[in-house]
């Protein structure tokens, strides 16, 4: 036999064991891994929410339990209203209720730094002004510098910011560059958070989007309010 | 016969010193600079590194008879990538945290220029056993300086080792500031410079 066909049999052989053992691999440790991606998704609305702190060390079964018991998944339209069967135009959210109404409510949001996509939620209280927290659970930026933006230092500020004047205008959340005691007016203090140094660009995309993503449920948040006043 | 005559031993002894694949022959430091900066995923990188190293070198050993010489280095990586999936695989399944931590950098394991040179240099001329020992020592030499790099950024680079906090509260009030270099490349290029340099002058090369 010559030293080619001796190759390929080789090679194709080799390519079948080796397909084999890995598929295998994959497939049994898949149910593992999707539980471990869901407690992580679960964990990040908790915390947007401000029910699990940062430091806190939870145990998946109790994250999964915690989550079970006081959030809701929901979907709305781009007018606010509830929907049944959700399409891709429509808006997923998190909400914890207090009886009937809505007490504090999560927003999945993603927004492009320097290198990435930063995914995260933005949790607001039910007056849909104040924001109750943020987390960000998958980022490719810089570590140490836009890297900087999933760490608590940096999401903690963004809790009690105001993302609506008060005469109910949106205007989101600002990231300034350098800190805001030093940049912005007192009185504008309640819209800004500090920024990370050296990572410019990060606090921009971050600023741009949050604020495209909080006018896509701007449709909700009036109905919001407006139920409130009723 | 003592355990220190053995060939085993000596194999495996030889690339935690005066072989290290770090601190001697200056291999696998892309992911020496990368994964780094705190102390937990440098000891999840130095035993995913290991049992990559060690299997790999067993397997392609084990099959070095039968290996066409003319697609030797496809076959090494193929064995090589499987194994890499592997890893990444348990380790979002067991570890998923710290393999956030890592994201990328386990499927680099792929690339890292020791396991390759292991096994063309060592698994393809000697027994599974030696290559096992060869395996795992180069895995720990290599691991064991990222630990050891890791510990010195995080510690100057942010307080703390582990997680835990170690500068105290008191040092930051009066004025004592992390030093933010420690995290960032050059923190890595000066102090593996460091650690290359102390080996150096130890087995005094």
């Amino acid at each position: 036999m010559s030293s080619n066909i001796k190759s390929f049999i080789f090679a194709f052989v080799m390519c079948c064991v080796v397909g084999l053992l890995l598929t295998l691999a994959a497939e049994g440790l898949k149910p593992l891994q999707a539980r471990n991606m869901l407690v992580d998704q679960q964990k990040n609305i908790l915390r947007a929410l401000g029910i699990m702190q940062s430091t806190d060390k939870w145990s998946k079964d109790q994250v999964l339990a915690v989550y079970t018991n006081t959030v809701e998944s929901i979907y709305v339209d781009a007018a606010g209203s509830l929907v049944e069967q959700p399409s891709d135009a429509d808006l997923p959210m998190y909400v914890i209720r207090d009886g009937a109404s809505i007490q504090r409510y999560a927003i999945p949001f993603k927004a492009y730094g320097l290198w990435s996509w930063i995914h995260g939620y933005i949790a607001l209280d039910g007056d849909a002004s104040t924001v109750v927290g943020m987390s960000v659970y998958k980022h490719a930026e810089t570590p140490g510098l836009g890297g900087e933006c999933d760490k608590p230092w940096f999401l903690n500020q963004f809790i009690d910011k105001k993302i609506r004047k008060p005469n109910g205008q949106l205007v989101s959340v600002g990231v300034v560059k350098g800190k805001v005691a030093d940049t912005i007016a007192s009185d504008q203090q309640a819209y800004y958070v500090d920024g990370m140094s050296g990572a410019t660009i990060t606090g921009v995309g971050i600023e741009r989007d949050l604020r495209t993503t909080l006018q896509q449920y701007e449709g909700f948040a009036s109905a919001l309010l407006k139920e409130k006043q009723s | 016969m003592k355990i220190s005559k053995t060939a085993a031993y000596k194999t495996f002894t030889a690339p935690l010193v005066s072989a290290n694949p770090i601190a001697v022959a200056v291999l696998g430091i892309c992911s020496a600079l990368a994964v780094t900066t705190q102390v937990l995923p440098s000891i999840v990188m130095m035993l995913a590194m290991t049992f990559v190293l060690a299997s790999s070198n067993v397997v392609i050993s084990l099959l070095r008879n039968y290996i066409p010489k003319n697609i030797r280095i496809i076959v090494e990586l193929v064995v090589i990538a499987s194994l890499v999936i592997l890893a990444d695989q348990l380790l979002k399944a067991f570890l998923y945290d710290v393999s956030k931590q890592l994201s990328v950098f386990v499927s680099l394991i792929v690339t890292n220029c020791i396991i390759m040179g292991r096994a063309e240099a060592f698994a393809l001329g000697n027994g599974p056993w030696l290559s096992f020992w060869d395996g795992l020592g180069n895995g720990l030499g290599y691991g064991y300086i990222l630990v050891v790099v890791s510990a010195f950024r995080e510690l100057l680079g942010a307080g703390t080792l582990l997680g835990f906090q170690i500068v105290p509260d008191a040092a930051y009030a009066a004025g004592y500031v992390d030093m933010g270099l420690m995290v960032l490349a050059p923190g890595v290029f000066i102090t593996i410079g460091l650690l290359v340099w102390l080996q150096n002058k130890w087995t005094g090369r």
